[in-house]
């Protein structure tokens, strides 16, 4: 593969995915009541992060590839969505929250496909 | 012919082309072309589809396409007919092949073990259709066997399957499981895309 297409597909992986965080950060901000037990924000933050994440990633797996834009976008999604449900203040706070969980979820992806890549033992 | 999985790849070949030549096809293909690049002999491609991989087979080879849906074949053929070989499209179902027993040399799959309804039985059926020692060479995604990534597929499969294929298929035990010895498993993204080649 080229370095330009590496590229190319490298900015939409990471689009995707900071688009999901954010997504996935505000649906959680609007929906869930800050009143809510952590107990029950948390994995319900992590279903609709998840779920807003699928919506928002669709259209990016369309151009940039399926399973590549999917795992590290529905990772943000439900870290964000965590995230969301439990920290963010405003949706303006919440999108911004939720891009930067989505960036860590690009890079940590990056990461382990870096480790993980190559032959298997 | 499992009928269910027929019409659900009927339903899907109008569509098929865009959302996957535009994409994964594209990312894929320097790795799908090296492992098709050891094509020889008689050869089985299983689940043909629309024909997206033809493109990626090496000229002047002997090769057998099936795929359970006559829809997306209809979209495989005007692909098959500029292939610099002789390439045979068939409509057949994996656990029901018609082939006699050790037909082929080799068998390719890409993208296919996702989502065949019994995988280790269509597995043996692949099985009887290779001579002794052919060679079986699989570019498929599976599941993980990393956190966080293994119980997020795990959540999403039961959607996924719904929507079309798995992804959390344990594809590399499967293949073992149907006897065949796995000589090689290369990881392309994660743990998740891999090339794998086994024999029997």
């Amino acid at each position: 593969m080229t370095t330009a297409r590496r590229l190319f597909f490298l900015a939409g992986d990471f689009l995707s995915t900071a688009a999901s965080g954010a997504a996935a950060a505000v649906a959680t901000c609007v929906v869930l009541p800050e009143s809510w037990p952590a107990a029950a924000a948390m994995p319900l933050g992590m279903i609709l992060g998840m779920a807003a994440a699928f919506a928002v990633s669709t259209p990016f797996q369309a151009v940039f590839g399926c399973i590549e834009v999917m795992i590290p976008s529905m990772l943000a999604g439900m870290a964000a969505g965590m995230t969301g449900a439990m920290v963010a203040a405003s949706t303006g706070h919440a999108a911004a929250l939720g891009a930067s969980v989505g960036a860590s979820a690009f890079l940590f992806t990056c990461l382990m496909n870096a480790l993980l890549r190559g032959e298997a033992s | 012919m499992d009928e269910a999985t027929r019409q659900k790849w009927n339903r899907a070949a109008a569509a098929y082309d865009r959302f996957a030549a535009r994409s994964s096809e594209r990312r894929w293909a320097d790795y799908k072309r090296a492992l098709f690049g050891h094509m020889s002999g008689r050869i089985l491609f299983l689940a043909v589809g629309t024909g997206l991989d033809i493109a990626f087979f090496p000229g002047g080879q002997n090769i057998v396409g099936i795929d359970i849906s006559e829809k997306m074949l209809e979209r495989a053929k005007p692909r098959a007919a500029v292939y610099d070989g002789a390439l045979e499209l068939r409509q057949m179902d994996v656990h029901e092949l018609d082939f006699p027993a050790a037909r082929f040399d080799q068998i390719y799959t890409s993208c296919t073990f996702c989502s065949v309804p019994r995988p280790v039985e269509a597995l043996k059926q692949l099985r009887q259709a290779l001579r002794q020692g052919g060679e079986l060479r699989m570019f498929e995604h599976t599941g993980s066997r990393w956190f966080p990534f293994n119980p997020m597929l795990r959540v999403m499969n039961p959607i996924a399957r719904r929507l079309g294929p798995e992804v959390n298929r344990p594809t590399v035990e499967n293949v073992r499981a149907a006897g065949f010895r796995v000589c090689r498993v290369v990881n392309h993204y994660l743990d998740i895309v891999k090339s794998i080649e086994a024999d029997c």
